[in-house]
């Protein structure tokens, strides 16, 4: 199939029920699949599983509602794959997931969609960069990965304020991509 | 589409320390923006594993998660005065040394340091997480400590006691080949 121009374009031809319709969709989770992962990420609180149930519930809604027209503006995709993450991870953190179901309808659309990319980057590597960081720095990138933390809660532990909580990160993050190499 | 949104921005999204407006501008860049994702990713990819690492001193809570991941191959209880023997763990395997016995019923704080055998600092962390009820502090020994430190480590614990610093116990792991 030659690759069409857009993301409108994949999704008019979905919408339309086109002859390639099948191939739009899957050119469409290819594109979009990382966006809806990172963002259950962010908001599952670094839950790999969740986050991947997430982005999978949130494919099949948009791939639903366009094959049945009900996506308004197909200019905006993005848009309408923000508003069903939000409703998506709304709905999980109550506990009304249905993922099994999702996994089985999803399985052809998602086949051979790459492995997220985060899961690139290795864990070892990371523990002896974080070892050549400064104590607080390490301190605080535990305490906002790993524990939770707001950034009154580390500015707390680290006896500090929460400006400079931020300033402190931004360091350390700038030193573990030096180190990590990405 | 709004401006392109810079890598301590992102950083900052993903630590949670943005409002949910910021939040929600973030968020809305990025789904429409291919650039932003592919740097976004990265980032991500960092801060996932900040969040898998495993940090030399442990808190209860990650010492019972570590655990229920299968992660914790041994659990060696080391006594001040004693001198404990102990393998480097296999790689991605952990050695918990647990470092009892010590008064830390009024510390505020406590601090770690390692020594080599002739006292020589090697490295320090400074307020580490620690059990008051136990007295005890958590090492998550890790297989390329081997290559970081020598084998044998004398670990000082230090209590901050309302302004006074003061040594808390010393306790000297063997590691065997």
């Amino acid at each position: 199939m030659p690759e069409p121009e857009s993301d409108t374009e994949l999704a008019r031809r979905i919408a339309e029920g086109a002859a390639d319709a099948a191939s739009c969709e899957a050119e469409l989770c290819r594109r979009f699949l990382n966006r809806a992962r990172l963002y259950g990420l962010k908001h599952l609180r670094f839950d790999v599983t969740a986050a991947e149930d997430l982005a999978q519930q949130v494919m099949m809604v948009l791939l639903e509602a366009l094959r049945a027209g009900r996506v308004e503006d197909l200019e905006r995709v993005d848009r309408f794959m923000l508003g069903t993450c939000r409703n998506v991870a709304h709905s999980m953190r109550r506990g009304e997931t249905r993922r099994v179901e999702m996994k089985r309808r999803l399985s052809t659309e998602l086949a051979g969609v790459a492995t997220p990319p985060w899961d690139l980057v290795e864990s070892r590597r990371v523990e002896e960069c974080l070892a050549t960081l400064s104590s607080r720095e390490a301190r605080l990138l535990l305490l906002l990965f790993q524990d939770g933390a707001t950034a009154a809660e580390a500015a707390a532990s680290l006896d500090t304020t929460p400006g400079n909580v931020r300033v402190i990160q931004h360091r350390a993050i700038a030193r573990l991509r030096d180190c990590v190499g990405v | 589409m709004t401006e392109h949104v810079s890598s301590t921005r992102f950083a900052d999204y993903l630590a949670g320390l943005l409002d949910e407006p910021a939040d929600e501008e973030v968020e809305a860049h990025l789904f429409s923006c291919r650039s932003c994702m592919l740097e976004a990713e990265k980032l991500a990819g960092l801060a996932l594993a900040v969040h898998r690492a495993v940090p030399p001193v442990l808190t209860a809570a990650r010492f019972e998660e570590l655990e229920r991941e299968g992660r914790i191959a041994e659990v060696s209880p080391v006594s001040p005065g004693q001198i404990a023997e102990a393998r480097f763990p296999q790689a991605d395997k952990l050695l918990v040394l647990r470092l009892g016995g010590s008064d830390l019923s009024r510390a505020r704080r406590v601090d770690m340091e390692l020594l080599d055998h002739d006292g020589r600092s090697l490295a320090r962390f400074d307020d580490v997480p620690f059990d008051v009820a136990r007295g005890e502090v958590l090492i998550a020994c890790q297989s390329h400590f081997a290559d970081l430190f020598p084998p044998d480590i004398i670990f000082r614990l230090e209590r901050v006691v309302g302004d006074t610093r003061e040594e808390a116990n010393r306790y000297t792991v063997v590691h065997g080949a």
